[in-house]
């Protein structure tokens, strides 16, 4: 039966102060995401570029049919770099046959044409290391052109270099968001006990008279503390990543998947932190929180 | 043998002149006690130090010839489970039924379930709120709510009980009735220490002591009606 008691006390006091504390456990779940994205370039690439930005892809045109020489030229400056994850040479005949496929309007143009008219060029797979370290990357493309028979090289790096340099500031801001909703999400925490102990300390206090021993007038205070725990880090934990998982769901093939999700776990948290403060404004000028009892 | 005795008790709060100065009593196991003063004398200072919510400046207190001060604040709450005390705002749960008010000792004690069913039952029976077991305390009138006070001090067979203006806010006729209900209990054997100011109480009752505090100490009187006699 104390066992039952204390349970219901403890209870009472984590439901008193319920949506302070999920508020508080969202904002700490976005600050660990943004922390984590801020802390690792995977995850960063993978929030903020979209999918197919990671399937980056460079062309090498060449102006005439490269020889068995000239490509391994180009091969071998393309191995052992960090750059280039695979390449693929497409002849300038099947170059054709893809455009005719794709631009079937101009099919009847395209068969009066000579196939030696299409270059040969080679398809190179982009690392990720050169959505991370552009510049570096683009340079490297450059030094291809100077192979003999390479008439250009196509690189997309430019405007992703662009993108990423303004995803820099949002990244920065996103760390500041971080900091200042852990910090929030503290104050949270603390708030939300502090007001679920306002109605338990006149309780509490009637307890001590009537001869309770130390632990049990601890237990309802350890308890609130542990499930609060508990169900903190898992609120923390889960609901940016089902959040996430949703999204991924209702909008496959979205390209800006990964801002939408970051966009939409931050407007969560602004939205469940003033829902909190609301309540607890509104419990405040009733007077509900215990504040006046003494 | 003495239950409580307190010898050269001094106590004042800070800024405050002395409440006791110099202050003597002693309290029989078995007494009807009646402590009667004025307000602010410092009835309710002295309910307050026997139950250990407040300490004193200097003097002994001996409870059973134990020193009062050698209880460790640890094991205060044992001391505390041997008293009932009826609080001058009585300090209900308000939100919380009769039956959970007066189960509260018990639970905080850790007495079984079934034991717990029967005490509660037959104190409801003993204050005569059977019929209202079930309802929240705030909805119950000042004589009913002073009666599941008396019953939450008493569930638990402490051997003192401390009731601190318990008749306060209540009529004549509610008045009689608790005192009755504190005689039955005196009859039983246990302790009873009422602070009160009014000074007609000790009158309802036979063969109970007064005592008035009077110059920061303790002093012996006799009820009027008996000193007319």
């Amino acid at each position: 039966m104390t066992i039952r008691y204390l349970l219901f006390v403890t209870m009472r006091n984590v439901q008193s102060s319920i949506a302070v504390l999920l508020a508080a456990s969202i904002c700490l779940g976005v600050a660990l995401f943004s922390a984590a994205c801020y802390l690792e370039r995977d995850s960063l690439a993978s929030v903020y570029f979209p999918t197919w930005a990671k399937q980056t892809k460079a062309l090498i045109a060449f102006s005439k049919k490269p020889n068995e020489k000239d490509l391994k030229e180009v091969i071998a400056k393309i191995h052992g770099t960090r750059w280039v994850k695979s390449y693929h040479l497409v002849e300038g005949k099947d170059v054709m046959e893809l455009l005719k496929k794709k631009l079937a309007v101009l099919d009847k143009t395209l068969e009066d044409m000579d196939p030696a008219f299409f270059p040969d060029i080679m398809e190179l797979s982009l690392t990720d290391h050169c959505l991370a370290l552009p510049g570096r990357c683009e340079s490297f493309l450059r030094d291809l052109e100077k192979i003999r028979h390479v008439a250009s090289v196509y690189s997309p790096l430019p405007w992703i270099k662009t993108a990423y340099d303004k995803l820099q500031v949002l990244r920065r801001l996103l760390l500041f968001a971080a900091l200042l909703l852990s910090f929030v999400s503290l104050l949270m925490a603390g708030v939300g006990v502090q007001l679920s102990l306002g109605k338990y300390r006149k309780e509490a206090y009637l307890w001590n008279l009537l001869g309770a021993s130390p632990w049990f007038m601890r237990f309802p205070c350890y308890g609130q503390v542990c499930l609060t725990f508990v169900v903190g880090v898992a609120t923390a934990v889960s609901f940016p990543y089902w959040f996430s998982e949703i999204v991924c769901f209702s909008f496959p093939t979205l390209l800006l998947r990964g801002f939408l999700i970051a966009s939409g776990v931050f407007l969560f948290a602004l939205v469940a932190v003033a829902e909190a403060n609301f309540r607890r404004a509104r419990k405040m000028v009733s007077g509900d929180d215990g504040s006046w009892e003494k | 043998m003495a239950f409580i005795t307190c010898q050269h008790m001094y106590k004042k709060y800070p800024g405050t002149d002395w409440i006791f100065y110099n202050a003597g009593l002693s309290i029989e196991q078995g007494q009807f006690l009646f402590v009667l003063g004025n307000s602010g004398s410092g009835k309710t200072t002295f309910i307050k130090i026997l139950c250990g919510q407040e300490g004193y400046d200097r003097g002994r207190i001996f409870v059973k010839n134990r020193n009062f001060r050698n209880i460790r604040r640890k094991h205060l709450h044992l001391w505390r489970r041997t008293l009932g005390v009826v609080f001058q705002d009585f300090r209900l749960l308000e939100d919380r039924t009769v039956k959970e008010n007066i189960a509260l000792p018990l639970v905080i004690t850790g007495f079984g379930k079934k034991e717990v069913i029967d005490r509660v039952n037959a104190v409801l029976k003993l204050v005569d709120l059977q019929h209202r077991a079930d309802v929240p305390c705030k909805l119950l009138s000042g004589g009913e709510q002073q009666r599941v006070a008396i019953g939450r001090a008493i569930v638990h067979g402490p051997e003192l009980i401390l009731a601190d203006e318990p008749t306060g806010s209540l009529d004549d006729d509610h008045t009689r009735r608790i005192l009755q209900l504190f005689t039955t209990l005196h009859r039983r054997g246990l302790t009873v220490v009422i602070a009160t100011h009014d000074r007609r109480l000790p009158l309802a009752v036979k063969g109970c002591r007064t005592v008035m505090i009077r110059d920061k100490n303790f002093v012996d009187v006799v009820p009027v009606k008996r000193a007319n006699k």
